[in-house]
């Protein structure tokens, strides 16, 4: 598909590419368009092979490569989400529908709400009180949901140009075996084609928001009142302490320890301890900690 | 209780960093005696401590709150608001409010990460609200492990969207606002006021009238009538 013939009245092309899937700056979708805001992110698509398209500020267009397609808007993440709103009318930009796969030894309490159409639920998985839960969320086996929580709602876009209501998200929700969410925990569905995915045993504590598109590794604990933003990658047997918060499009490394109440601005290398806004070694933390 | 006792010397640093407790052997039969633990002692009655669930007079409950009134002790005058969830071994007392979509009494945070694999800890406890509470709402307070109670004090007040750890001891008059959490088996006295969006580290302590201001990090004990602790952590 040709960047021009998408693009509305509020974007300006700057070179004309081709695009056949939507994406972040961490997935790996063949061709995939995505939108930069910060300087940081130019770096990050660069390296990324797999990106074809950029909508972008006028500030950073000199700086990407003459291979891929730019389009220039002043808000480019709402221009961006604009164009998920007109793509999500093909079939090839959707995940596909399916019927409800619903084992007979998970345990569903009545008071739970589950979508008619396209929820997977798998062996042993127990469903408490008043969880709702919609369509393209896949739970595989061993999974608790506790009460009050909700898998796969709709996000809200951020920034007033678009009608939040417009976005049609075409992406679900993936937990993994044994994952364990608490009560009043929030799981918002991935616009683009693909899963807001939670890895094997990790469990999330209460009234937790995770954002659209984000990416949790194996054996994380996160801990309660967490607000992950969207598109984050998050790697394994990571440890988020209370009231952090994470960035968008940020991407945290393996083995991390983010300590409580801190704000996660920039990406964090592996084996990283997070205090307020700085992070240093895990092992040089340890031994300061010692000393004292 | 003897249980508390041993798990309590198993989390201290002193065993749980050294080696003896790293070495295969242990790791795989620390794995099974908690596997087996979490199989078995919930199925017991040894720890259910609410044996028979009592309604008092004079209740406000709204038909779509969920409680287990086989194992639920609610007192005279309470008032429930919608979408509630109450599970087992809760005890309420006279006059307490609970606002929309609260979940009292929901499994704790605690988990073992042995031999590579993440086990949680089943928790057997439960909850006591005593007089006079006012609970807003999406509030969440777990219930103890090991058979022993999460308290809250006498007219205490919780703001909406506050988390409650496992264990947690909170005095009388206590007013905690919006969006704080406070961390597992913390000790909270009377008279404290604690702020909005506040993360509170489990296992700490809080004198009396200790007034905590908004957005702060506490890491370590606060000890009574110490005035405020700086902004920040």
């Amino acid at each position: 598909m040709r960047l021009s013939e998408f693009l509305s009245e509020k974007t300006e092309i700057a070179r004309d590419g081709n695009f056949s899937s939507m994406g972040t700056l961490f997935s790996h979708n063949p061709q995939q368009i995505v939108y930069a805001v910060r300087e940081t992110d130019v770096k990050k698509i660069i390296d990324n092979s797999s990106i074809s398209c950029v909508i972008t500020t006028p500030s950073l267009v000199s700086r990407f490569p003459d291979h891929m397609g730019v389009a220039l808007a002043q808000d480019p993440s709402s221009s961006f989400y604009a164009l998920q709103s007109l793509l999500s009318q093909y079939p090839e930009f959707v995940l596909p529908p399916f019927a409800n796969r619903i084992s007979s030894s998970a345990k569903i309490h009545s008071s739970a709400v589950i979508s008619g159409s396209g929820v997977s639920i798998g062996r042993d998985v127990v469903i408490e009180k008043n969880v709702v839960i919609h369509e393209q969320s896949i739970i595989e086996e061993g999974s608790v949901v506790r009460s009050n929580s909700i898998i796969g709602s709709s996000p809200l876009i951020p920034g007033s140009a678009i009608n939040c209501s417009v976005v049609q998200p075409s992406g679900g929700v993936y937990l993994h075996r044994e994952v364990d969410i608490h009560a009043n925990t929030q799981l918002c569905r991935a616009i683009f084609k693909g899963y807001t995915e939670i890895g094997e045993q990790t469990k999330i504590d209460n009234l937790d928001t995770v954002g659209q598109g984000t990416s949790i590794g194996k054996r994380c604990l996160i801990c309660a009142g967490v607000t992950i933003g969207e598109a984050v990658i998050i790697g394994d047997d990571a440890w988020i302490g209370p009231n952090a918060t994470l960035e968008n499009q940020i991407r945290v490394g393996n083995n991390v320890y983010i300590t409580l109440g801190s704000k996660v601005l920039h990406d964090i290398d592996d084996d990283k301890v997070v205090k307020d806004n700085y992070s240093i070694d895990r092992k040089r933390f340890k031994k300061v900690i010692r000393g004292m | 209780m003897i249980l508390q006792k041993i798990f309590l010397k198993l989390k201290s640093p002193a065993v749980a960093d050294s080696w003896f407790m790293h070495t295969s052997a242990m790791q795989y039969s620390m794995k099974v005696c908690l596997t087996f633990f979490n199989y078995l002692v919930p199925k017991t009655r040894l720890c259910q401590r609410v044996k028979v669930g009592t309604l008092g007079k004079g209740n406000e409950i709204h038909p779509t709150a969920i409680i287990d009134y086989e194992r639920v002790i609610i007192g005279n005058f309470c008032t429930i608001e919608k979408k509630v969830v109450i599970e087992k071994n809760t005890i309420i007392g006279n006059n307490v409010s609970i606002g929309n979509g609260a979940v009292i009494g929901s499994e704790g945070f605690e988990l073992r990460k042995i031999a590579g694999e993440i086990i949680p800890v089943v928790h057997l406890g439960g909850v006591i609200i005593h007089d006079n509470v006012h609970i807003d709402a999406r509030v969440c307070i777990d219930k103890s492990s090991l058979g022993e109670y999460t308290e809250i004090g006498e007219s205490s007040v919780i703001m909406a969207g506050v988390e409650v750890g496992h264990g947690i001891k909170i005095g009388q008059k206590v007013t905690i606002s919006e969006g704080s959490m406070i961390g597992g088996y913390a000790k909270i006295g009377d008279h404290v006021k604690i702020g909005k969006r506040c993360s509170i580290a489990d296992g700490i302590s809080l004198g009396e009238g200790v007034v905590i201001p908004d957005y702060s990090v506490v890491t370590r004990e606060v000890k009574g009538h110490s005035g405020e602790i700086p902004k920040g952590s």
